[in-house]
């Protein structure tokens, strides 16, 4: 019979840790550092550590859903500010249709209470570009998983991944629990992708593949010289179809100047030798494709540079399908005083300043059938087809 | 008693402690809860617990009121948000049984209990292993001790 070794630890807590826990910050305080006591035993944790930044990924007020929103009220309510430096992700996109007015009605309010709370008022899931930057082995707690992803991968910081509420209770308590990939020991890879046979892989494809085939093993690529835009889509994605909090890529993250220390000196537990065919299979045919109601660039959200990669495409013609760029707020404000903004705008391109997961989610059936070259919108959004960037601007008809 | 019924098929970690017997559903597979539980049908009367994951064998099947088993959770930071609702309002899954215990999944069932007061056992057991006695839709038994036994 099997009987499983597993056993919950004990946190011993410091001074000032037991006087916030006894209430000294207030009974609320002290309960979100209980949460987070509680989690961090249930882990493996046998301590709290301060934390330098966080991320908060619960910013969409679905009104289908409460019990996150009403204990959001109570850390309202009781006086709670964050403690440390921490991001938000993007707007719900409220405004983009008759029937988010009604779906994300609570949004106003909810935005006033991550206010409030003491927030950085960025909206974007993408703020390890410019707004939360912590440096090598910094600690901190966040959420949303395309930003954990990463903060651990691309910055070598280190947080685990956090959920809606414990994200909160840790910039409100200023503590995380020591476990995970806060320990060098948990942060060396497990099997090993071998991308070489591949000629410009196409990140989305390769990190859904990734995420499907390691589920919650540690991911090491092979040397291929992604940039911090191409690795943003790869991590969101191996994020997305798998457990992949962190991945090393040999010569590209911090971590993995080589195959060896990657690993930690030791073989991988299993070698994908990843082809073309299998990143291929990825895609929706292109039957599927030509029934696309609305083509969406930008999940992780599209920056200032990423939408001036992509204009020229668009210059000079007339979209023939709905197009959306879904842009961080700050970088849409950016863009605007270039031409091509002008442009992309007298072709047709439409600029939403939100998550298109979110927006997306409740829409007419003139919408129903999207295509997007992000795999995590793929992966997420019901009824929205993968596809190569260029299969997006031959659908968009530029 | 038939001894057959009560057989005893291990004895899993305690992660939240819990008494329940109901249908079990074991999947290879691991589990997103926002891909499963943030659909526009999940928002009728009645589904809110339908797993809608396309990319999940357990696509279309209502989880409300099973015990679910898988190696892990997968996936977005807003899984907690379905599963605390899930579990405080009592109409999702009667327990977990996972591989590997991710913070995510503990979070949701974590916040019900000590912020609203109801709760689910979660339980640390390999799938493999409850997979070689049970087949979906079979009715097991978790005890407080993590004890899990055929009912």
């Amino acid at each position: 019979m099997y009987t499983s070794p597993y056993k919950k630890t004990k946190i011993q807590l410091d001074d000032a840790q037991q006087d916030m826990l006894a209430g000294k910050e207030g009974e609320v305080v002290a309960m979100c550092l209980k949460t987070m006591i509680d989690v961090g035993e249930t882990m493996g944790a046998t301590q709290m550590v301060p934390i330098s930044f966080g991320h908060i990924t619960g910013t969409f007020a679905m009104s289908s859903f409460h019990g996150y929103y009403e204990l959001l009220d109570r850390l309202v309510d009781a006086g709670c500010k964050v403690k440390v430096p921490t991001t938000c992700n993007p707007h719900a996109g409220r405004e983009f249709s008759f029937e988010n007015r009604s779906f994300f009605r609570p949004q106003i309010h909810h935005e006033e209470c991550l206010r409030k709370l003491g927030v950085i008022q960025n909206y974007s899931c993408v703020a390890y570009y410019d707004e939360n930057t912590p440096p090598l082995g910094a600690i901190g707690g966040c959420g949303e998983s395309s930003v954990v992803v990463y903060m651990n991968s691309m910055l070598g910081a280190r947080t685990n991944i956090w959920g809606v509420l414990t994200d909160f209770y840790q910039s409100i308590s200023g503590y995380t629990p020591l476990f995970g990939l806060l320990l060098d020991e948990n942060r060396v890879g497990q099997v090993l992708f071998d991308v070489s046979g591949l000629k410009d892989p196409d990140p989305d494809a390769l990190g859904l593949y990734i995420g499907f085939k390691a589920v919650d093993r540690l991911p090491v690529v092979t040397h291929y010289p992604f940039d911090k835009w191409q690795m943003k889509h790869l991590l969101s994605a191996a994020n997305s179809s798998g457990a992949a909090r962190l991945v090393h890529v040999e010569g590209v993250t911090p971590e993995a100047p080589d195959l060896k220390t990657a690993l930690g000196g030791k073989e991988p537990q299993e070698t994908f030798k990843v082809s073309q065919a299998d990143l291929d299979a990825m895609r929706a045919a292109k039957d599927v494709q030509d029934k696309t109601d609305v083509v969406v660039f930008g999940c992780p959200q599209m920056t200032f540079h990423e939408a001036l990669q992509l204009a020229p495409a668009f210059i000079g013609k007339e979209v023939k399908k709905r197009t959306l760029f879904s842009m961080v707020p700050l970088d849409l404000e950016r863009f605007k005083a270039y031409d091509e903004y002008r442009e992309l705008q007298l072709a047709g391109v439409e600029f939403v300043p939100a998550c298109p997961l979110t927006y997306l989610t409740i829409r007419n059936d003139g919408l129903k059938n999207v295509l997007t070259d992000s795999a995590k919108l793929h992966y997420y959004l019901a009824g929205a087809q993968f596809g190569t960037t260029q299969d997006c601007l031959r659908i968009a008809g530029v | 008693m038939d001894k057959k019924k009560t057989e005893i098929i291990g004895k899993g970690g305690v992660l939240v402690a819990g008494h329940i017997k109901a249908p079990v559903l074991i999947s290879d597979k691991g589990f997103n809860g926002v891909a499963a539980w943030t659909k526009p049908d999940n928002f009728k009367p009645g589904g809110a617990a339908i797993c809608l994951d396309w990319q999940h064998p357990w696509n279309g099947t209502d989880l409300a009121g099973k015990i679910l088993a898988f190696p892990t959770e997968v996936g977005s930071t807003h899984a907690p948000l379905p599963w605390i609702d899930l579990v405080k309002n009592q109409n999702g899954p009667a327990g977990v049984i996972v591989a590997r215990p991710d913070p995510l999944l503990a979070i949701g069932i974590f916040i019900s209990r000590e912020w609203y007061g109801p709760s689910i056992p979660l339980i640390e057991f390999p799938t493999d292993e409850l997979a070689k006695f049970v087949k979906d839709g079979d009715t097991i038994e978790i005890l407080e001790d993590g004890t899990i036994q055929r009912a």
